[in-house]
Order: C-alpha cells, then structure tokens, then sequence
C-alpha cells in the first residue's frame, strides 16, 4: 500500500551546485494536494534549477524529493512525467516542426502507436489517436490557442508558446504542474485568464500547482501560499497577504 | 555508348542509391542523428553476403566444405567449386541474395546497438563522433582480419540471376533485357523501402522522433524517453542500411571489397539526402536519381577528356549541387512533409476545415471528410 499524504510534493533538504555555485542550497518545501502555491523570488535565486532537478532534469547533489507518495529523486524526467508530475519551461521549447495541434496533441501519454512495431499496424493506434485529438482540441479551446491550432509552433507569438507549454502539460494527464513562469510576455487579460483557468483546474479537476511567476500583482490573487527563494534558499513563506507585508522580502526585492 | 544501356545501367546505379539515401532519412532526417557511421551499416551486408557465399550456403545447400578466406588455396577452391556449384542454379543465387540481405540487416541491427551504446545519452556531437569512428574501425579492421572478406582482395560473389525474371517479362535473355530486368527489380525494393518508411513516419511513433529531434527537453518533459527513441530509429535505420548493403554489394557490385565501405560513403549518402530532402523519403530518392545521374554523367565525360583529372571531375560538380541546394532550396528539392495521422481527419471534423497544407492530401481518396464547408 502506498501511503497517500495530503502533501502531494515534498522536497526535503536539497541541494544543486554548478561548480562552485550553490544554484539551490537546502531547499524544503512541500505543495499540498490540490492547491495553487507560488514561488517567488529575484532573478537567479535558484527557481528555475529547482524546478530542474525536481522534474528530473538534475540530480541533487544532496536531499530527497517526494511525489504523490513516491520517492523521485534521480528518476529520468520521462518517467516523472508518467507519475503525472508535469513541468513548462521558463523559455518556451516547442516543436518547430510540428503544427500547435501536433504539439498538443504529441504530449498525451501512454500512446501506442509510439511503439515502433505498432506504429506499422494502423488498427492498434488508430482509434486512440482520435480520442486524443478531440481531448487535444479540448485544451487548445481552453487555453486560447484554437485560432492559431494550425500554425507551425515557431510561427505563433511568446505569449502564445507559453500557453501551448501549459496545454501540453494539461495533455499529458497530469496531477501537479510545474509552471516556470507562464504568464511572462502574455497579455494582462490574457494572463488573467489563464490564472482563471488555472483556479478552474484545480476545482473542477483537483489539480495541483507549483508556479513560479514575477507578476506578484495576479500571482497573490490566486495562490494560496507562496514560498520565496533568495541565493539558493527558502527565506520566507506564508500566506499571500503574510509575504506581501514581509520586510524580508522588500529587502530582497529592493536591495537585490 | 547506347542511350537505352545507359539508362537502365544508370536506373540501376539510382535505385542503390535510393536504398541508401531513405535508410539515411530515418535516422538523420527524422530522429535528427547525425548517423556519420552509415558506412559501417551499409558494410554489414558485405560482412553478410561474404559470410552466406563461403560459410553458410556451402555447408548447408551444396555438401561442400566451408571456405575461409584467409587461406592460400581459398581462391581456387572458392572460384573454382563454390561458384560455379551456386551460379549453376539460378535458385541458389536468390537463396545467397535472400539470406544475406536479413543476415546484413541483423548484423547491422546489432552495431547500431554496440556502437550507439556509449554515446546515445549524450549530445549529438558525441553521437556523431562515436558513429564516425565505429565506421572507420569497421572499415580498418575489415582490410586487415581477413577471415571474413579476405582483406583487400575483392572476392566475387554470386550475383542473384536475373534470367529467369528477363525471361518471363520480356520473353528474351539478352544482356539488355537482363539489365532491364534488375533495374525493374531494384526499383520494386525502393518500393518496399519507401512504403515501409512512409508507414513508420505518418505515425505517432514518427511524430515522437520529430519531438526527439526539435527539442529533446520538451520531448523528455512531456514523457518521451529520448535515448530509446534515437535507439529505435537508429536500429531501424540500420536494419535496412544492412540490407540496402547486401543489395550494394550483390547486385551492384558483385564482389566485396573492404574498400566499398570507406568512411567516405557515409557522406556520399547524405549529400543524396541533403540535396533531395531532409525528412522527405520521396525527396531522398530524387537526389538519389540526380546525383546518381550527375556522377555517371560527369564520370564519362570527364575520362572522355583525356586529362588525367577527368574522373575527378565528378567531386567539383557534386560538391557545386551541394552548394546550389543550400543557397538556392536550403531543405532540399522536396521539403519535409507534415505527419499524417487520423488525428487530421478529426480535426477536420470537430473544425470544420483542414489546415490548407493538408487540405489536398484528405480530399484525395480515403480521408473523405465532410466538413460541412464548400472548398474555398
Ligand atoms: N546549467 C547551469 N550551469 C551553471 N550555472 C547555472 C546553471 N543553471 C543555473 N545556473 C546558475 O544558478 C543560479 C540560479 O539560476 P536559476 O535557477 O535560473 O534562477 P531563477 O530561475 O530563480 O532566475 C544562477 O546563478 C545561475 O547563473
Ligand atoms: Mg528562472
């Protein structure tokens, strides 16, 4: 039996260097189920490579992470995304070659005709792969996207690849996002929008998020708890209103 | 020199070629490997046919001892015996042509796997670095262990018998009907090539490798397990690279020579590829046919010169196509297709229309969808 906690992710004491510098330095903080938590913080505080090494893409050099129960720390990034624990990128990567649709609709998991002998037999894949099309035009509707669905992704604006970044993610069924900051060069309405969607997934569908963002403006609208990093470490946390008025954090924000 | 010769010995040269350049197009063109070790691939079919004519067909189908080419009475027993004892029925050659091509296919199946294996996690660079050297090894250690194809002294191999097929379809064995016939036949195989790579590609697992090839972080993000992917099409590639090699060497060549498989031919194919098309199979069989067409042109009327350098002009005019294709169409003649799924045929249902470069292919045949929508 697994034990399902009420914390969905645990990082515990965990630490990345490059080299000499220590990126994330013990960083312990845990999201519990169903919630939207923010984490904030100046430039090269250390988010981004923390949300690396929590997807898989780094191995800390120390600490222990924890998802939906399970132990994750090292695992391959592919297969933490099967566990259904799915990160965006703070500098969009699309697939230049392939149209917003295929982006979308290439994220779902468990595809079988990814296998490369089914992929000769039409007859296994091809009934999946039109369900999974409709449920790829679900979440381009969602996120906005259907105007421009037949466009190859290179072609759409910033604004607009970081939306497909969070339509792939919803694609591949996940039960926590990571979002590295998926409001940057999107419009405020549109950004709006999207942190309304965001509240929708999480009550309608019980997803939780992770979100990274510096539009602390509509960040605190929506979170219900934010953790804030400076050089590598957690050095406040607390309710939205709480870190608003935290000293701390005009310092770091102010004083750099 | 007979126009009508020349035609269907250069419809022969192009078919080789074609095989080669829709191998290269899996793994460079779709998974986006810089697979600089094709030649080692394509040299496993000459590893194969050699092995077929002197150890395994002997034995099995003719009570004959196996020869080995490394012994000095190799020669005489394998030209003299071996030989004619398989050319005497036409069946045997096509025995010897069918084994060595899914023996030429395995045998490169498993380099792919040894030779990616201490670099299929890293970057490309290592890839391509690892790959060129393994051809280089392959070639090397093929010139000086001479048990397999006896080092460098071109051993003959017994071409698969294209008479009884010249006989049926043109009812005449003359030496033009006979090349008429293995041009047809080659032709048939590129066929076979191109449906099988054309299948794999418009398919999810073709959609993967693009993902792979665009951005292995987002590919690895959203689920996809990069190192097997480049893993499978390198083998699949390699698979038929192997048997394209035993086609090389049987049909085109009729005899085996370490020196068929210099690094060299690795470029060679990718410039067919380059200039053709990445990621377009039909586009990698037209730069087959029109550098095949430039080299045998360019070869015959450079030795016609009378300079001692006229055979080199062939280098100055394929690297010159080279050049034309990067300034001129960067992707190649035919650029990359879209993949095709049944997920299009959806779209087009739930939206009412189809994006325009897809408006074409659905309309034809199958995919008939009614769009509720008059074509604009
Ligand atoms: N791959 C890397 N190699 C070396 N240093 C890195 C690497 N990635 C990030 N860093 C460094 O780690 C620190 C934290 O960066 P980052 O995680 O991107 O911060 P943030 O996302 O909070 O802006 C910075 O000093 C940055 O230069
Ligand atoms: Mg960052």
């Amino acid at each position: 039996m697994r034990k399902v906690s009420d914390e969905v992710l645990i990082v515990d004491n965990v630490h990345k260097y490059f080299g000499g510098i220590r990126a994330v330095d013990g960083v312990s903080l845990k999201v519990p189920r169903g919630s939207i938590v923010g984490l904030i913080g100046p430039n090269g505080s250390g988010k981004t490579t923390l949300f690396n090494t929590i997807s898989g893409f780094y191995k800390p050099n120390k600490g222990r992470i924890m998802f939906d129960g399970r132990d994750i720390t090292g695992l391959p990034p592919h297969r933490i995304y099967k566990l259904g624990l799915i990160r965006t990128f703070q500098n969009p990567r699309v697939w230049r070659s392939l149209t917003v649709f295929e982006n979308v609709l290439g994220s779902a998991k468990d595809q079988r005709g990814e296998n490369m002998l089914l992929a000769m037999i039409h007859a296994t894949w091809a009934s999946q792969e039109k369900k999974l099309a409709k449920e790829a035009l679900h979440w381009i509707d969602f996120t906005g996207l259907a105007p421009v669905d037949t466009r190859f992704a290179p072609e759409i604006s910033g604004g607009q690849m970081k939306l497909l970044e969070v339509a792939r993610a919803l694609m591949g069924s996940a039960k926590m996002l990571l979002l590295d900051e998926p409001a940057a060069g999107v419009n405020p309405v549109m950004a709006r929008k999207l942190f309304g969607g965001i509240e929708r997934l999480r009550s309608e569908m019980g997803l939780t998020f992770l979100i990274v963002e510096h539009r602390l403006e509509i960040l605190f609208d929506y979170v219900d708890y934010v953790y804030v990093m400076h050089r590598g470490r957690i050095v406040a946390e607390g309710k939205p209103e709480e870190v608003a008025e935290n000293p701390v954090v005009h310092d770091i924000y102010l004083g750099g | 020199m007979n126009i009508i010769s020349f035609l269907v010995t250069y419809l022969s040269v192009a078919a080789v070629y074609a095989l080669l350049a829709i191998s290269m197009n899996i793994d460079y063109g779709w998974a986006g490997i810089p697979d600089f070790g094709k030649a080692a691939f394509i040299a496993a079919g000459g590893i194969a046919a050699a092995i077929v004519a002197t150890r395994i067909v002997p034995p099995l189908m003719l009570h004959m001892h196996p020869a080995n080419p490394s012994k000095l009475s190799f020669f005489t027993y394998y030209n003299g015996k071996i030989l004619p004892a398989i050319t005497a029925h036409p069946i045997d050659t096509w025995i010897v042509f069918i084994i060595s091509i899914l023996l030429g296919g395995i045998i490169a199946a498993g380099f792919a796997v040894i030779f990616s294996y201490p670099a299929i996690r890293l970057k490309e660079d290592y890839l391509a670095i690892a790959l060129l050297m393994a051809a280089q090894i392959v070639w090397l250690f093929l010139r000086v262990y001479t048990p397999i194809m006896g080092g460098t002294m071109s051993m003959t191999l017994p071409s698969p018998s294209f008479k009884p097929i010249a006989r049926a379809l043109f009812h005449s064995t003359s030496p033009s009907a006979i090349d008429a016939a293995k041009a047809l036949f080659l032709w048939g195989l590129v066929g076979v090539f191109l449906y099988y790579a054309e299948k794999q590609m418009n398919s999810p697992f073709g959609r993967m490798l693009r993902m792979v090839r665009d951005d292995e972080y987002a590919a690895a993000a959203l689920g996809k397990n990069v190192a097997r992917a480049r893993l499978e099409s390198l083998i699949v590639a390699s698979f038929l690279a192997g048997v394209a090699g035993a086609v090389y060497v049987l049909i085109h060549f009729s005899s085996v020579n370490p020196d068929y498989f210099m690094p060299d031919l690795t470029f060679f194919v990718l410039t067919l590829v380059l200039v053709g098309g990445v990621g377009n199979n039909i586009g990698s069989i037209i730069g087959a046919l029109l550098i095949a067409l430039l080299y045998r042109a360019s070869y015959i009327f450079g030795t016609s010169l009378g300079f001692s350098w006229g055979s080199y002009l062939y280098y100055m005019i394929i690297g010159l196509a080279i050049l034309i294709t990067i300034f001129v169409r960067p992707n190649g003649i035919l650029p990359e297709k879209p993949v095709r799924t049944p997920a299009w045929d959806v779209y087009a249902l739930v939206r009412g229309k189809q994006p325009w470069f897809l408006r074409r292919i659905l309309m034809r045949g199958r995919g008939k969808v009614n769009t509720g929508e008059k074509s604009e």
